[in-house]
């Protein structure tokens, strides 16, 4: 029985990026919050870091620095496959959400109101998807991250 | 390659930076001075790359014996990379402020503390974080356990969510401040809006309280009471719902900040645009604004004319009643939804009125006559100075010893009362009215104590502490 998800989402507006994790309830209900400010690279920062910025921030910059804050080790979700690398850095398993044509392994997971989504590991941690089979969540996954992607974008304006 | 760039780079990079980059197999994604390199190295292979970062840093890049060098007058040279191999003449690259500046920043975090009374900056956006409403308002974890949303209250949220100006006026007892409540939280969930400040009538003030408590217990709610001192703090406050009533508006309003949206409970109560809870309710500013009623019009069309200047400035013109009825209709009918109780709660049963006639007793026939007599030469004898209160006067006189004799506490209505309630089931419960709940409702109480059914009584002037502890 899963008592707690992590859900982990990034976000960009404006070429300003900046992190969130909502830790619920399998109901979905938050029990704690954290995000990051903002950062924005510069046109040269972009020039300098070229093709690998985006996973850079993403990973190094913003997902990493939020996970050391958890207080324990829960099961990660997260519904970009940039973020799905942030397994090869940390011990917490990690999977990514999908609604359809989900990456190989994957399991089938039945969500609130009967909709389903796929849930599948990082390449090289395969049993991360243990303990997922035949699960039913009432939630709707895709809910959760709209609100950390919302979230981050009205905080981005509050700082 | 990589590794002797990193072993270099290991050397003279100074203290300040991070060095667990260097330890990576990925130097590409590591840090901005090992792009440097790398951008030099890969410098013959992308033109266009080079030259933007010939223009943005001032260094030029040798496409065969790649040197990096600034184009300042001191002319110093920073970092020579040869292609094969590997130099570095100066640790300053790496000191040079420039190029450090070009290190990405590792961000702030913030750790929130949901259940805050005193929620920070970002408080305002917590409602975001909770479970947000689907389309059919029927996902439970966005309403309280065991609650569902009848039909026409989803339809009543819809009509509000969609409107900056409207009168939701169904009938009493239909949930209009629950519609009200899931409205207000599906905004507030869509950051559409980020406070309201609703105002009810001093009695219903705990009604509230308690809704909210239950509907949106997510919600940060100040209720904005006390004195001039004590109310200004609490205006003060940070929160996403503040409560007040209509006598603090009056006092209030001119001080009040702008709201996202302001909710009028009982806003019949500001039907008359002469009085200064219409003035006050009036000037408050707010990119939305809704009002409640049951009763939204009760005597005349200019009744509603003022509603709707507060709810939607311009709409109507003041117009002579006999004729603008129609217009009037039609200009509102966009902003307005009633539902009659027939449709809302179609399995309540029709109220059935009985009037039973009761014969006073002779104890309360000798006073009442003794009474209406002596009134009646009151009132020839003050002549031409008889004001319509005097008449008033005597006949509630009259109609408190029709309730209960003055002096000897004879009632007919306490005896036909209490022969019913010992025929009433106690499961059941009973509601008695009386225009005189001091004078009349307190004895019936301490005469029905003989019975097994437990009472309350509940009066408009009552302390406010004790109408909650009644209501509860």
């Amino acid at each position: 029985m899963i008592e707690k998800l992590t859900f982990l989402d990034c976000s960009e507006d404006q070429n300003t990026h900046s992190a969130g994790i909502i830790i619920t309830d399998p109901r979905g209900v938050p029990r704690d919050v954290y995000h990051t400010s903002g950062v924005t690279p510069t046109p040269l920062q972009e020039i300098l870091y070229g093709s690998s910025l985006e996973t850079y921030v993403a990973i190094d910059c913003l997902a990493l620095p939020l996970l050391k804050n958890l207080r324990d080790e829960p099961l990660i979700l997260v519904r970009s496959q940039k973020l799905l690398h942030v397994r090869a850095r940390v011990k917490i398993k990690t999977l990514l959400v999908t609604s359809g044509s989900p990456p190989c392994p994957h399991k089938r997971v039945e969500g609130s109101l009967g909709r389903e989504f796929f849930v599948s590991p990082h390449y090289q941690f395969v049993e991360d998807l243990e303990g997922w089979s035949d699960l039913t969540l009432d939630l709707d996954p895709f809910e959760v991250f709209e609100r950390i992607s919302l979230f981050l974008s009205k905080a981005g304006q509050t700082v | 390659m990589t590794s002797i760039l990193n072993s270099l780079l290991k050397k003279f990079l100074p203290c300040s930076v991070p060095r667990t980059f260097l330890t990576s197999s990925s130097v590409r994604i590591a840090a901005a001075e090992t792009f440097v390199v790398e951008t030099a190295l890969g410098a013959a292979t992308n033109k266009r790359e080079v030259c933007q970062f010939q223009t943005l840093t001032g260094y030029h890049i040798h496409p065969f014996i790649i040197d990096i060098l600034p184009v300042s007058p001191m002319k110093k040279s920073l970092l020579l990379v040869r292609h094969g191999g590997v130099r570095i003449h100066q640790k300053k690259l790496i000191k040079d402020k420039k190029f450090q500046g070009e290190l990405i920043q590792k961000p702030k975090i913030f750790i929130h503390n949901l259940h805050s009374t005193k929620p920070g900056r970002f408080g305002r956006l917590y409602p975001i974080l909770y479970p947000h409403f689907n389309r059919r308002f029927d996902n439970a974890a966005a309403l309280p356990d065991g609650c569902t949303l009848p039909v026409f209250q989803i339809e009543g949220v819809m009509f509000l969510i969609e409107r900056n100006s409207a009168l939701l006026a169904h009938e009493m007892g239909s949930g209009k401040s629950i519609i009200t409540i899931i409205a207000v939280r599906f905004l507030l969930q869509k950051a559409r809006i980020g406070d309201v400040l609703i105002i009810a009538p001093r009695n219903l003030l705990h009604d509230w309280q308690t809704k909210l408590c239950k509907w949106a217990s997510e919600l940060n709610v100040t209720t904005i009471t006390g004195d001039g001192q004590a109310r200004k703090k609490l205006w003060k406050m940070k929160s996403h719902v503040y409560l007040t009533n209509y006598e603090i508006i009056t006092q209030d309003a001119t001080d009040v900040r702008q709201f996202d949206l302001i909710v009028y409970d009982e806003i019949q109560r500001t039907k008359n645009h002469r009085t200064r809870t219409h003035r006050a309710s009036a000037i408050l500013n707010a990119e939305r604004k809704w009002g409640l009623s049951g009763t939204p019009l009760e005597n005349s069309l200019s009744e509603l004319v003022a509603v709707f200047s507060i709810l939607k400035p311009g709409l109507l013109q003041k117009r002579r009643n006999d004729q603008a009825i129609k217009k009037v209709t039609e200009a509102i009918k966009p902003y307005v939804l009633r539902r009659p109780k027939t449709e809302t709660m179609p399995d309540l049963p029709p109220i059935r009125s009985r009037v039973i006639w009761l014969r006073l007793t002779d104890g309360q026939r000798e006073v009442y006559a003794e009474i209406e007599k002596q009134g009646i030469e009151h009132l020839n004898e003050l002549g031409t100075a008889i004001k319509r209160g005097h008449v008033l006067a005597l006949i509630t006189r009259l109609k408190l010893i029709c309730n209960l004799h003055p002096a000897t506490f004879e009632s007919c209505k306490f005896n036909y009362i209490i022969e019913k309630v010992n025929t009433i089931p106690r499961r059941n419960k009973i509601l008695i009215f009386s225009q005189y709940p001091r004078k009349v409702l307190l004895e019936l109480q301490r005469r029905l104590q003989q019975f097994p059914h437990t009472s309350a009584l509940f009066y408009g002037s009552m302390p406010d502490r004790e109408k909650i502890q009644i209501i509860d």
